[in-house]
């Protein structure tokens, strides 16, 4: 018991790092943990390194939020192209983004727990309906996505570009596809857009954060139904989750949203473990790094609820010490410099993982990021680039 | 021209690269069918190698021994998501 501890411990700072490093996620961390489990299983048990990875990716989607909000903003002229947690920063509310966000992942956990037993009976039974329908659900959230929209031609034209970008990446024989893609449409463009303005967010507001029960109500009814539907599918991220669930929506907060990407990050992560041990299904790098190491039984998917109640419970006082530590100091410092080396960061990570063929898409992607920016339309609206792959693989024809 | 513009066709642009590169592109791997198995998604092993290569297509011709060539993307050290399979001797 006391290595379990342990090794959850050292899970929580390796999430640290990676949720606080723009362009390290947790599967990179994973694979290298997969290439020393040689060496780790012959000291250590392979559920100890189970609960380690369960933990670093909880923690991870706890603390990625921090520097997605603190770091790239815009300035707010062209308000619909920025992204919430932007907005809020602009505003001088960045802790308070952050704690929305913190807010969703714990709402995550508790719909976790409640929907175990019943995900338990009812997954294994509807898998292969949901699988069926898919295709069909994502056409219809995306429609109904761009009605939504207010400058619809520039949103078709824009979502249309990303699918076609998504499909391109996703042929090109590269090592993780999605790393250059999702990072120049919506990482490396908000950064380069930010310098371009040349802006700096403000003294940052750091007061005691009260989230209402109305304002938690619309995020946990859709994370609750979007969530464990979402994990099932390959390519379907959080934020594609998010975004699909909004559209169900007329009218949600910037609360409210960032609630929700909150707590749909860590109940799409969660739910991904107990899927891998119903149906033995790998919907997160995560779980499929855990299926190399070892088959899951009851005993495991015990310790696995356990680790991530613990590691709530440990992360919920780390993203208020370090979101902070952020808002405190975040004027201190050279805003611009500071993006231009996470650039270069992220360029290298990008040319290391996925080499030269990475990089153009890198390119491509934060060219149409940018070009999004300078049409006015939302950027959400970027996630054609997995919604429109996705639909082609799951249409039965 | 407007910034928008500009920005609008470079996208334009530096997509259809990517897609034309995707057309000159050498297979990822190749190699002789060890199993397969046609679910949704089908997952194939090769003899030559240990990783899953997964296929989102369920009815498939393709049976163990074919000789392929698979186009795709290495999503981990693990798992290949093949976007397309030539048989060499189907």
């Amino acid at each position: 018991m006391f290595e379990l501890l342990i090794f959850l411990l050292i899970g929580v700072f390796l999430g640290v790092l990676t949720g606080l490093t723009p362009g390290i996620h947790t599967n990179l961390l994973a694979v290298f943990l997969i290439s020393f489990s040689p060496f780790l299983l012959n000291y250590f048990q392979p559920i100890s390194i189970v609960v380690l990875i369960v933990s670093m990716g909880l923690t991870n989607t706890f603390i990625d939020a921090i520097p997605s909000i603190y770091l790239g903003a815009p300035d707010e002229e062209n308000s619909l192209s920025v992204l919430p947690g932007h907005k809020m920063l602009m505003e001088g509310k960045g802790h308070e983004a952050v704690f929305s966000t913190l807010v969703g992942s714990i709402i995550a956990i508790i719909i976790f727990l409640i929907i175990t037993p019943l995900l338990i009976y009812v997954l294994p039974k509807i898998e292969n309906f949901i699988e069926k329908m898919m295709a069909f659900f994502l056409i219809w959230a995306a429609i109904f996505l761009l009605i939504k929209e207010e400058e619809r031609k520039k949103s078709f034209i824009i979502f249309a570009l990303s699918g076609v970008l998504g499909i391109a990446s996703m042929n090109l024989s590269i090592n993780q596809p999605l790393l250059p893609l999702l990072t120049g449409l919506f990482g490396t463009s908000t950064l380069f857009y930010s310098i371009s303005r040349n802006s700096s967010p403000p003294k940052q507001i750091i007061e005691k954060n009260k989230i209402n029960l109305k304002e938690i109500k619309k995020p946990f009814i859709i994370t609750a139904i979007i969530s464990p539907i979402c994990s099932f599918l390959p390519g379907m991220g959080a934020s594609q989750s998010a975004i699909i669930g909004t559209s169900f929506l007329k009218k949600i907060s910037q609360k409210e949203f960032l609630i929700l990407v909150g707590s749909v990050n860590t109940l799409v992560l969660s739910v991904s473990f107990l899927i891998l041990y119903l149906t033995n299904k790998k919907r997160s790098g995560l779980a499929n790094t855990i299926s190399q190491l070892m088959v899951l039984g009851q005993k495991e998917i015990f310790y696995i609820i356990l680790t991530i109640i613990l590691t709530t419970v440990i992360c919920i006082f780390l993203t208020i010490k370090i979101s902070k530590f952020f808002a405190k100091n975040i004027t201190k410092i050279n805003y611009t410099k500071l993006s231009i080396i996470i650039l270069i960061l992220l360029f290298v990570i990008v040319f290391l993982i996925s080499g030269f063929m990475g990089l153009l898409v890198l390119i491509s992607s934060t060219i149409l990021g940018l070009t999004t920016n300078f049409l006015g339309v939302r950027k959400g609206l970027l996630m054609g680039c997995l919604m429109i792959p996705t639909i082609f693989w799951y249409l039965p024809f | 021209m407007k910034k928008e513009r500009l920005f609008l066709i470079l996208s334009i642009i530096s997509i259809l690269v990517l897609l034309l590169l995707t057309e000159f592109q050498k297979p990822l791997i190749e190699g002789k069918i060890k199993s397969i198995k046609k679910s949704f998604p089908t997952t194939i092993i090769l003899e030559n190698n240990n990783e899953e290569i997964i296929l989102f297509e369920k009815e498939t011709s393709l049976k163990k021994d074919n000789l392929i060539k698979i186009f795709g993307s290495r999503q981990n050290k693990n798992q290949i998501i093949a976007t397309k399979i030539i048989c060499l001797n189907c």
